[in-house]
């Protein structure tokens, strides 16, 4: 009995090939299992939103060296920000105080535009921090691997249990992708003529650091999203130095 | 014992994911005609699936569960797209049109050959060629009997023949 089943009878190949995909793109995304209960930076972005979001604009945002590929710059940025021993990043963000006490500040699409710095050491696997704000009472937050401290006017004002930030795991671009992609954070790789565009795209707010192939600097790294139907920049990392922090 | 569930899941997500990695890419590729936001969408679709942890055990036909929620994914995009940038139609095919020489003259072929076809047939037709499915995964993927997923690829590719050669374009 013939049937539909018959595949012969039941498709033209003229049309089949013209619908046949000749040209197609490749991709290169790996689907990993990551590792239960690791800390990582892209953990911290729950536990402390404003100091893990200039990490992370940090993570991507930094290269001197001069590559040919956004992949070779970003890894060579990887690179440097793992044997630096310390760095200094000036930042400016939108704020508004956490109710909740837990941290300092929220990114706010409608807060204040503060300046701020924060200072990372590395220690060994540890990554210590400090983001001094200037706002009225002097903030300052310490991470320092072990605990958070808050103080504000020179006073201690609260101290809490914290595990600090563990940036070496994120020491490849397969690793990185791997960890942006289990907290819903897209890393991207995009080349513009002379620009090299590193972007992430979490649920609210991306981040996009622009890098110059010819000048092998990083141009500038930006954390923005959409609010009411305009795209609102909410932090953006001014300026990082390298081995410029004094030893402590 | 929830984490040992979860990491199950998680490991049965990654390993679909992985194995029908090349296949996803290429079905989204097809329907949103750009390597970077099929590489979006597929990411996306794994860090939404893997949001739902122990809940995946839930789901017997994961993979089918995957193109589905591809399907959805790429058709939401293409729907916030579609109001501003409308597809050609068929009437103004030229024969040059039919030889592509890249990706995007190609999508563009096969973006105006799909949308001469009602959505069911060009899901059909879709899942079939860019994404490499059975005619049974496709039934199942789409809900629909073995016979009409058959039927419905049949319909499709002879009423694109007969649009072509009504337009002396085969």
């Amino acid at each position: 009995m013939k049937t539909n089943n018959n595949l012969d009878n039941i498709t033209d190949r003229r049309v089949e090939d013209l619908l046949s995909p000749r040209f197609a793109p490749t991709t290169s995304l790996e689907f990993k299992v990551p590792a239960p209960r690791r800390r990582t930076l892209w953990q911290a972005v729950r536990i402390g939103a404003v100091a893990a979001m200039v990490a992370v604009a940090v993570v991507i945002g930094i290269s001197s060296v001069q590559t040919s590929t956004a992949r070779e710059v970003v890894e060579q940025a990887l690179t440097q920000l793992l044997e630096s021993d310390n760095y200094l990043v000036r930042f400016t963000a939108h704020v508004t105080e956490n109710k909740s006490s837990r941290e300092l500040y929220d990114i706010d699409f409608d807060g204040t535009p503060t300046q701020g710095t924060v200072e990372i050491r590395k220690e060994e696997s540890k990554i210590k921090m400090a983001i001094k704000w200037q706002d009225e009472a002097r903030s300052m937050e310490l991470y320092d691997g072990e605990s958070y401290r808050r103080y504000q006017n020179g006073q201690l004002v609260l101290e809490r249990p914290h595990g600090g930030i563990d940036l070496t795991p994120l020491a490849t671009i397969d690793n990185l992708k791997e960890y942006a992609l289990l907290t819903g954070l897209l890393l991207k790789f995009r080349e513009e003529g002379d620009m090299i565009l590193v972007s992430t795209r979490g649920d609210k707010v991306g981040i996009v650091a622009r890098f110059s192939k010819s000048e092998g600097r990083l141009l500038g790294a930006e954390c923005s999203g959409q609010y009411n139907g305009q795209q609102v920049t909410v932090l953006t990392v001014d300026q990082i130095d390298f081995d410029v922090l004094p030893a402590e | 014992m929830k984490l040992t569930t979860e990491n199950k899941q998680h490991t049965r997500l990654a390993q679909l994911m992985q194995s029908e990695r090349d296949h996803l890419f290429r079905y989204a590729c097809y329907r949103l005609g750009s390597a970077t936001d099929a590489d979006d969408v597929v990411q996306e679709l794994y860090v939404k699936l893997s949001r739902q942890g122990a809940r995946l055990a839930e789901i017997d036909d994961l993979k089918g569960y995957v193109y589905r929620s591809l399907s959805n994914s790429c058709t939401s995009l293409l729907r916030s797209r579609r109001q501003f940038a409308p597809t050609e139609t068929l009437d103004t095919l030229r024969s040059d049109d039919l030889a592509p020489t890249d990706f995007e003259q190609e999508f563009r072929l096969i973006e105006r050959l799909m949308a001469h076809l009602p959505e069911e047939q060009s899901e059909v037709i879709r899942l079939r060629i860019y994404g490499g499915r059975t005619f049974d995964e496709i039934a199942s993927i789409c809900n629909i009997p073995l016979t009409t997923a058959k039927s419905r690829f049949r319909y499709g590719i002879d009423k694109l023949r007969e649009a072509l050669e009504k337009r002396g374009l085969l």
